[in-house]
């Protein structure tokens, strides 16, 4: 298992990045599913960076680790509660999309990419757990 | 971290190559760099093969893109994506609202003849 804290600015999703690609690396994850991982965990570091904390001084913590299937990153912060699985509205598809919101796109990204996701609150600290599945391939969406 | 944006006008098409990741860090400079581009031509060609990594970000970019087109009467057709982008677009409904064709050079030639 290894970590990362890091303060809750822009700048740092470059190393949250470096952080799920060299898990990825070391977990072996195929091209897609390393993807993903980096996918779901830079959409839900950026939306705390941007909302949780609307713009104001945090931390951001990262935590990851695998087992013998699944690669998974615990991310928390300090924000106000925020469970990004509740109340997540899927995209308009009917919608054309000069017209469309653009807000939610990336928490449903996040949670499209994910095998499995879970939140809680404790104690003032919202923990999010990430999973991808290592070996599983995982059909596309059409 | 920047998107590099490389843009040329060829047979009436306005083609534009990026280099680098789109995501929320690199995004803002992109779209002050990539908007006024949509319109110069009646066909705007935006080649994403250097592009390894899009997030919501990028998305969003896009949807600017294809609100810039709207307006000027435009087409914006996008090519080169990698089958993770594609997984990006498609999962958030905006594949069907882009014409993406494979390369550059198909498009170019189909609008020779």
């Amino acid at each position: 298992m290894n970590a990362l804290r890091i303060p809750a600015a822009l700048t740092s999703l470059e190393d949250v990045a470096h952080f799920c690609q060299s898990l990825a690396e070391r977990a072996g994850l195929s091209t897609d599913a390393a993807y993903r991982l980096r996918l779901a965990t830079d959409e839900l570091a950026t939306n705390v960076v941007m909302h949780g904390y609307r713009g104001g001084e945090g931390e951001l913590r990262l935590a990851g680790g695998m087992d013998e299937d699944t690669v998974w990153i615990r991310l928390e912060d300090d924000a106000p509660p925020f469970d990004p699985g509740a109340g997540c509205r899927p995209p308009q598809p009917d919608v054309p999309l000069a017209q469309r919101g653009i807000g939610g796109l990336g928490i449903h990204l996040a949670l499209t990419s994910l095998d499995d996701f879970s939140h809680r609150y404790t104690d003032g600290h919202n923990s999010c757990t990430l999973v991808i599945r290592r070996h599983r391939p995982r059909r596309r969406p059409e | 971290m920047t998107v590099e944006v490389r843009s040329r006008e060829q047979d009436g098409v306005t083609v534009v190559e990026l280099d680098g990741e789109i995501t929320s860090v690199t995004s803002g400079e992109l779209q002050q760099r990539l908007l006024p581009l949509i319109g110069r031509s009646s066909t705007t060609v935006i080649d994403l093969t250097q592009v390894p990594y899009i997030s919501s970000a990028g998305l969003r970019t896009l949807l600017l893109v294809h609100r810039r087109a709207l307006r000027e009467a435009t087409s914006t057709i996008l090519v080169g994506l990698s089958e993770e982008v594609r997984f990006v677009m498609s999962s958030t409904g905006f594949l069907n609202f882009f014409d993406v064709r494979e390369s550059a050079s198909s498009v170019l030639g189909a609008v020779r003849e």
